[in-house]
């Protein structure tokens, strides 16, 4: 029997004349005779080549035969599948119920499509934010929320612009008490 | 290597017999299936040797890829029906009756305690002491690194000398 897992240094290669066998080399041993048994008996137990063989032959001769019988089967259903497709095609009522040509409705353009769910964007004041604030006049203010127009007095904000726009001119943005 | 392919077959017959018991847990009836499926596929030509590496080695790995894709074939079949609805899955096959009367205490023990170590490190040892082959061409069987078979080896071997020296002191 050749030495087994001596090329990675360990096992039985390691047994010498005369040294003392380290428990490893004898696990070694040990397995090595134990699976020897064990593939002795296997061995003895094997069933012959030729029963396998005829087994395997029988199979397969099986398989051909079942193959043979579903071929027709798998055409046949294959010829029916491919008229039903073709009766489909050419049949009357496809023709009757078919949607004419040019009566889809045309695809928006990528620019005017707007989603299902755009509302959800519009929050109060957005129109502050789409529109071009002019100098010296609130009508740029027209579009704000009439709740935030109420609350707040705008024209303040264009005045401390006007003289600087420094963040002590916001103080000009006066709360009015709600009626 | 060149030669009828079932010439090589037939030599190698016994020891093919003992790595497919082994990859079917030593479920015999199993091997058999595996061993009749190998047996077609290398001389129907679906399985080409292409001289990469030993026949032996090529065969052995053939056998373990056709227990592998024959239990995973068996998985599923098991979970479409209901028996593995109802959480029932069948013990691994032990040894039969039969075949253990014949068997010494010895080899009964080292193939249960074989049945306790993971599949790797199982093959691995398998294909070390009992087929003869190196700790590479174990892992050209099972198609791993050779860094990887070599942990599996002595792990292993490891595992194997824990649960047999258990088993020894009951």
């Amino acid at each position: 029997m050749t030495v087994h897992g001596g090329d990675d240094g360990d096992g039985g290669a390691a047994m010498g004349a005369g040294s003392d066998p380290g428990p490893d080399a004898n696990l070694d041993r040990d397995l090595r005779d134990s699976f020897a048994a064990l593939r002795r008996q296997e061995e003895a137990a094997a069933p012959g080549f030729g029963t396998l063989s005829e087994l395997a032959a029988r199979r397969r001769r099986r398989a051909r035969s079942r193959n043979r019988r579903l071929q027709p089967l798998a055409a046949a259903a294959t010829a029916a599948v491919a008229c039903a497709a073709l009766v489909l095609a050419t049949s009357p009522w496809l023709r009757t119920h078919a949607r004419p040509a040019g009566t889809y409705a045309p695809a928006p353009s990528i620019s005017a499509w707007r989603p299902a769910t755009d509302f959800l964007l519009r929050t109060p004041g957005h129109e502050v934010l789409v529109r071009l604030p002019a100098f010296g006049s609130s009508s740029a203010m027209g579009g704000v929320d009439p709740y935030f127009r109420d609350l707040y007095d705008f024209h303040g904000v264009h005045d401390s612009h006007r003289q600087g726009g420094t963040a002590a001119g916001h103080g000009n943005v006066t709360r009015r008490p709600r009626a | 290597m060149s030669g009828d392919p079932a010439q090589q077959l037939e030599e190698l017959h016994p020891a093919s017999f003992g790595w497919a018991l082994a990859c079917c847990r030593w479920d015999r009836e199993e091997a058999e299936e595996v061993l009749q499926t190998t047996y077609l596929k290398v001389l129907d030509g679906r399985a080409r040797f292409a001289d990469r590496s030993s026949f032996r080695t090529w065969l052995f790995a053939v056998i373990h890829r056709t227990a592998a894709e024959r239990r995973r074939g068996r998985w599923l079949r098991l979970l479409a029906t209901a028996r593995w609805l109802n959480g029932h899955v069948p013990p691994a096959p032990a040894a039969t009756p039969e075949s253990a009367a014949g068997e010494s205490e010895a080899v009964l023990g080292l193939r249960q305690a074989l049945h306790e170590l993971p599949s790797r490190q199982r093959d691995v040892l398998h294909l070390v002491f009992y087929q003869d082959l190196t700790v590479e061409g174990a892992a050209r069987v099972l198609g791993i690194s050779v860094g990887t078979a070599r942990t599996h080896y002595h792990r292993g071997k490891e595992t194997l000398r824990q649960v047999l020296a258990l088993r020894g002191r009951r």
